[in-house]
């Protein structure tokens, strides 16, 4: 089999991978916060009947509308989908450096939130342009510190990309895993739960239209075009878990592919994975929603955590270069 | 003297929690709630010790030893309890109010973290030391301690301010002589120990006279 | 060779003749002059465009000698590679821009005076691209008044406005501020050089102190940073800007504001040697508080043409980011890292003149149709002017550096650029370096609440007032424009390469210590800069996955079930009609964002406080004793005279 076939067929995998796991993590979250509140919680299949559901449904959309509004849903749906090919689940796709980096990554999930936000706006209704209006201030605040810590990680590999700081992370001595790196996942690990829109940042299962940051700009959604709306909310919360959960156990991830070590690598990613769902469902247990100015605090605090990891980085880089 | 703690396995743990201690009064600076901020100071004092112990063990110093158990005793135990027994008692929980806001002190935190790792690069700065990265954190927590006097409203953040500088005058005399001669240790942590007493009597007395605990009501006293 | 002198002598000719006859048709008939202006302008702007693109693709210069005879003044215009990029700029811009005016002054043609504006408008253009051609500095700076001035005639074209002219004389008195500056540095290094000619420059650094390099650097940074925009001496960019027609805010706010770069550019590199790194760095700061305090005065603007203006300053602020690194670079003498860097600054410069002046074109048609400038009295124009809208939304996808557009790919290049900072040895660049790319992070993000703010507020949800009622699409000339820079804005993104390609021969002739050429920009066909911390980009594989999944998101549901149906309703609204006044305000829209960032808002009048009326008292004061000279009796004067006669005459005897 020769290396393109190879990369096709693996990014092949890695969208059907995404597309199919993600309304399952989705409904674990729930499932295992319902199970902590003393609930039954729902169904593991959750994620699937609702799609299913969306997609039987008639849509509705307001009278107000042009085509952005109903064009935006495929494009969060596809640049979040873009955006998941450059974190690798549990197998490494070589080409796919290619593309571009943790910038584009960035900057790629910030063109599926700039669509929602931007049709949000049109149906006129004070909600959704309310739940606009904060998801922005939210972004603000997320972008330069989301940068800046995936940057310290790149610096640190000397790479942009993050299969390639997965890797490397393996290769060096792990008896002490640099400090700088820690600090840096800590300040990510903040940001990425601001950025899949979980307590204490913004609450995905509030049924009050004021609360609402991301649910709000769902309001005039219905029918298909709400599934694929939420189908790519799901998406990007998988992708950010498995970013996270890959940086924090760089291990197992797999470059040769047999029956075993595929199993064995599959294992190991969903163990990786309920790891972090347990954590981020203790969270949400535990923590309570923060008021919505008070989220600048925690954001910029951990603007200032990266800013040390940036500091330490410098200091341990230049103490290994110096002759 | 034949020791396992060799200087090269001993840096590297000490960076550790170097770094845990400027974490925590990076958390401190932000955080607005003061049970929060008692929760990062036992954190602090208990990563102090825990460097103090591996310095005492490291340089075979029984003298060191002692130091950490009293400081475990006062920073970890003591100053905490009377902390939120002041809290609890004053209702005072939520009420950072503060000058600048800890987003604005935060970031200025984390410059002064800057431009003291930036000023380590001079030849003469952190000579004395013998773990310069813990020399570096703790110059830096003196000033972000006093960044925190400076930026807070409330007398009881004032004195987790004089805490948080304490502290890093601690790791401070640790790093260069091995920690205080035990006298001016108990003598220092006696001081502070009267100062929250004190503290926390003038506290509930402001509370008491003017309702709250807003040391900028203070100035009302001037004639 | 031949054929691109010629090229460029009929263009200038072109612009002449241009600008004559539609004054002279102008006078009998608006229309005529309108359409006389438009198309010399066009053909003239083809011509150079030709020429220009010749002199980058064979990397060969030449030069025309004027047929005029001024003492003092060598009339010769040179044409580099690095003008050579800054003429197709401008005449890349002019085509697009000259074809919207023919619409766009049909329907503005009561407000102005046509036959000054059309007159204007040609020697507006011919006096960029002679700015840029000059080869002499007293030309130069003759230029360089002549642009100034003509631009001070078209601010004020709107004859029915106070605010043309007070926005005219704040423009005059800043620029002119400038101009003394630019004197001051032309004056200093002919002193040094003995001659005014651009070529006796080179070099000039070796002759001269030290400090003096220094101090000229800060000369034309306050000369070339007023006309750009550089905060604090913005302060004339947002009432100049917006009280101008469109299209000539267009033309400013694209091209005019870059030849200051090109100034810049030209004496850093070419004439002085920055040879501390703490220029850069320095200048590094600045240009990132520009971009960030640009972009935050730009959110809290309810003024199409405001915002953009104060888009355009943050914009300045991030072409200055690889200006800074390019200083840094060639400071610590890694010479092909700082060519990297300009050709970055280059590439943004053009990206940024091509979605600005798109905007303010697209923003320019929905001004003449509605009438106003405050886009909270707007909204729910998308469904009025579909075409419009859709370029609009273009150039705000391009302006807020989405992918696969051009904004993103020069962008793209900025961020590696910072990177790169991290390759040197010191500690200090490291950290700024670094944290400018978050803060530039940062500066992204808050642009792209801005536009969404913009974008929403004009075409989106209900009609606020009743001025949206009467809005229609705008005339085929106005719609082909905004085709034009939109299809640019796209083909560039795809193709940042070729592009580049271009822009390598004009960084590699400003330092000549280094030959870049765009190998240094791919790898197999992909965006990658070496020598950095590695990444890559390609934006057709992008475009190419959007496009591809959007299908797949498009047939799943299909698949799933192939009957459901779409209905039209109105919005829910708790159960009453929706209305307009129920909608979220642009300026409500921004509000979190204003709270956030309210200790960074500096006021407006804070320049004026702390920064131009101290320097105006000092000044006024300084006047004040002078006056005690003037003392009116005819004796006294002739006593000075006297005085100089005997001063001057000892002083030649000596």
């Amino acid at each position: 089999m020769n290396i393109e076939t190879k990369n096709i067929i693996l990014i092949l995998s890695q969208i059907i991978g995404l597309l199919l796991l993600s309304p399952m993590v989705n409904s674990v979250i729930k499932k295992m916060k319902g199970l902590l509140q003393g609930r039954k919680g729902i169904p593991l299949f959750q994620g699937y009947y609702d799609l299913t559901k969306y997609f039987h449904k008639e849509t509705v959309i307001s009278d107000q509308t042009s085509w952005i509004f109903s064009t935006t849903p495929l494009i969060v749906f596809s640049s979040t989908l873009t955006a998941g090919l450059f974190v690798p689940m549990f197998f490494e796709i070589e080409s796919i450096g290619m593309f571009g980096g943790v910038i584009l990554f960035v900057y790629l999930l910030s063109l599926g939130r700039f669509f929602m936000s931007l049709a949000a706006m049109e149906p006129g209704s004070g909600f959704c342009g309310m739940a606009s209006s904060r998801e922005m201030m939210l972004s603000v605040l997320i972008e330069p510190v989301m940068l800046l810590s995936l940057i310290v990680l790149c610096l640190l590999s000397n790479s942009t990309q993050i299969p390639t700081i997965i890797t490397s992370l393996v290769k060096h001595d792990l008896t002490f895993p640099s400090i700088s790196y820690v600090l840096a996942i800590f300040a990510l690990f903040i940001i990425s739960i601001a950025e899949i829109g979980r307590i204490p940042f913004d609450n995905q299962e509030t049924h009050y239209e004021l609360t609402m940051i991301h649910e709000g700009m769902l309001l005039e959604y219905s029918g298909k075009l709400l599934g694929l709306m939420v189908w790519a909310n799901w998406l990007k919360q998988l992708i950010i878990i498995s970013l996270i959960c890959n940086l924090i156990f760089p291990w197992g991830i797999i470059n040769k592919f047999t029956l075993i070590s595929i199993s064995t690598g599959l294992a190991f990613y969903i163990l990786k994975i309920l790891i972090i769902s347990i954590i981020i469902t203790l969270g949400e247990t535990v923590i309570a929603k923060v008021r919505l100015f008070r989220v600048k605090d925690i954001l910029v605090t951990s603007f200032a955590i990266s800013v040390l990891a940036l500091i330490l980085v410098i200091q341990e880089l230049g103490r290994v270069s110096m002759p | 003297m034949n020791n396992f703690l060799t200087q090269e396995f001993t840096t590297p743990i000490i960076s550790y929690f170097t770094v845990v201690l400027l974490l925590m009064s990076i958390l401190i600076t932000g955080s607005n709630r003061l049970k929060s901020i008692v929760k990062f100071y036992l954190l602090q004092s208990s990563c102090l010790v825990i460097i103090t112990l591996i310095i005492g063990f490291s340089i075979n110093n029984p003298e060191t030893l002692r130091i950490a158990i009293i400081t475990l005793l006062g920073k970890c135990i003591v100053i905490p309890l009377a902390l939120n027994f002041v809290i609890d008692k004053s209702q005072a929980n939520k009420e950072v109010v503060p000058i600048i806001s800890p987003s604005t002190t935060v970031l200025i935190a984390s410059a002064l973290i800057a431009f003291v790792y930036g000023l380590s690069m001079t030849q003469n700065f952190g000579r004395i030391a013998y773990y310069p990265g813990l020399f570096n954190a703790a110059i830096s927590i003196i000033l972000i301690g006093l960044l925190i006097m400076i930026s807070r409203k409330k007398a009881l953040t004032q004195i987790i301010g004089l805490y948080v500088m304490e502290n890093g005058i601690f790791a401070l005399t640790l790093d260069t002589v091995f920690g205080m001669p035990f006298v001016v240790e108990m003598g220092i942590s006696l001081d502070l120990f009267i100062g929250v007493l004190i503290m926390g009597v003038w506290t509930l007395r402001i509370k008491q006279s003017f309702d709250s605990i807003d040391v900028s009501k203070l100035s009302k006293l001037k004639g | 060779m031949e054929n691109n002198i010629l090229l460029l002598e009929f263009s200038i000719l072109f612009f002449i003749i241009g600008a004559l006859f539609s004054l002279v048709l102008g006078l009998y008939s608006n229309k005529l002059g309108i359409y006389t202006s438009s198309i010399f302008a066009i053909i003239a702007a083809l011509f150079s465009l030709l020429s220009s693109v010749n002199v980058l693709l064979h990397k060969n210069s030449f030069k025309i000698e004027l047929p005029i005879n001024i003492p003092l003044l060598t009339p010769i215009l040179s044409v580099d590679p690095f003008s050579a990029f800054f003429i197709f700029l401008i005449s890349l811009i002019s085509i697009s821009v000259s074809i919207f005016s023919i619409g766009y002054l049909k329907s503005e043609s009561t407000k102005t005076s046509i036959p000054l504006l059309v007159f204007l408008y040609n020697l507006f253009l011919l006096s960029m691209i002679l700015l840029v051609s000059a080869n002499d500095a007293l030309l130069f700076l003759i230029f360089w008044e002549s642009m100034t001035l003509i631009s001070y005639g078209l601010i004020i074209s709107n004859t029915s406005s106070d605010e043309s002219r007070s926005a005219g004389f704040i423009y005059l008195l800043m620029t002119h501020i400038g101009s003394a500056f630019l004197l001051f540095l032309f004056l200093i290094m002919a002193n040094y050089s003995g001659s005014f000619s651009f070529e006796s420059f080179h070099g000039v650094y070796k002759k001269m102190p030290d400090n003096l390099n220094l101090l000229l650097f800060i000369f034309a940074l306050i000369g070339f940073g007023t006309k750009a925009g550089l905060i604090p001496l913005h302060i004339w960019l947002p009432e100049a800007h917006p009280a101008a027609p469109s299209h000539i805010s267009a033309l400013m706010s694209g091209v005019m504001i870059k030849t200051a770069i090109y100034g810049l550019l030209r004496v850093t590199f070419e004439f002085l040697n920055p040879n501390s790194y703490w220029w850069g760095v320095c200048l590094l700061l600045v240009a990132v508080s520009t971009a960030l305090v640009g972009i935050i005065y730009a959110s809290q603007e309810n003024d199409i043409k405001r915002l953009l203006a104060y888009s355009s300053i943050e914009n300045i602020g991030i072409i200055f980011i690889p200006i800074s690194t390019g200083i840094i670079f060639y400071s610590l003498r890694l010479y092909d890292l700082a060519a990297i860097s300009l050709v970055i600054s280059l590439f943004h410069t053009l990206n940024h003149s091509i979605f600005k002046s798109l905007l303010f074109m697209a923003s320019g048609s929905v001004i003449s149709t509605t009438h106003t400038r405050s886009f909270s009295k707007l909204g729910g124009l998308i469904k009025k002017m579909p075409k419009t809208s859709l370029f609009f939304l273009i150039g705000v996808l391009a302006i807020c550096a989405f992918p696969p557009l051009n904004g993103f790919a020069s962008e793209w290049l900025i961020f590696q650029n910072l990177l790169a900072l991290f390759n040197t040895s010191s500690n200090v660049i490291k950290t700024i370096g670094i944290i400018s790319a978050s803060l530039l992070g940062l500066t992204g993000a808050i642009c792209i609440a801005t536009f969404i703010k913009l974008f929403s507020g004009i075409f989106m949800a209900m009609p606020r007032t009743h001025l949206v009622e009467y809005a229609q699409e705008s005339s085929k000339s106005m719609i082909f424009s905004l085709f034009i820079s939109s299809s640019l804005c796209l083909l560039i993104g795809l193709f940042p390469l070729f592009t580049i390609s271009l822009i390598c021969p004009a960084a590699s002739t400003l330092i000549n210590l280094s030959q870049v050429n765009s190998a240094a920009f791919s790898n197999n066909q992909i965006l990658h800069i070496n020598n950095t911390v590695s990444g890559h980009y390609s934006p057709t594989l992008i475009l190419l996955l959007l496009l591809s999944f959007s299908f797949l998101g498009f047939i799943i549901p299909k698949l799933v079930n192939n009957k459901t149906t779409t209905r039209k309703d109105e919005t829910w609204s708790c159960g009453i009609s929706p209305k307009a006044e129920f909608e979220y305000t642009p300026t409500g829209f921004i509000q979190p964002i204003e709270v956030i960032f309210s200790g960074l808002h500096i006021p407006k009048d804070f320049y004026y406080k702390w920064i131009y009326l101290p320097i105006y008292d000092v000044l006024n004061k300084f006047s004040y004793k002078v006056k005690t000279v003037q003392s009116g009796v005819v004796q006294v004067y002739l006593t000075y005279i006297f005085i100089a006669l005997v001063i001057s005459i000892i002083w030649v005897s000596l």
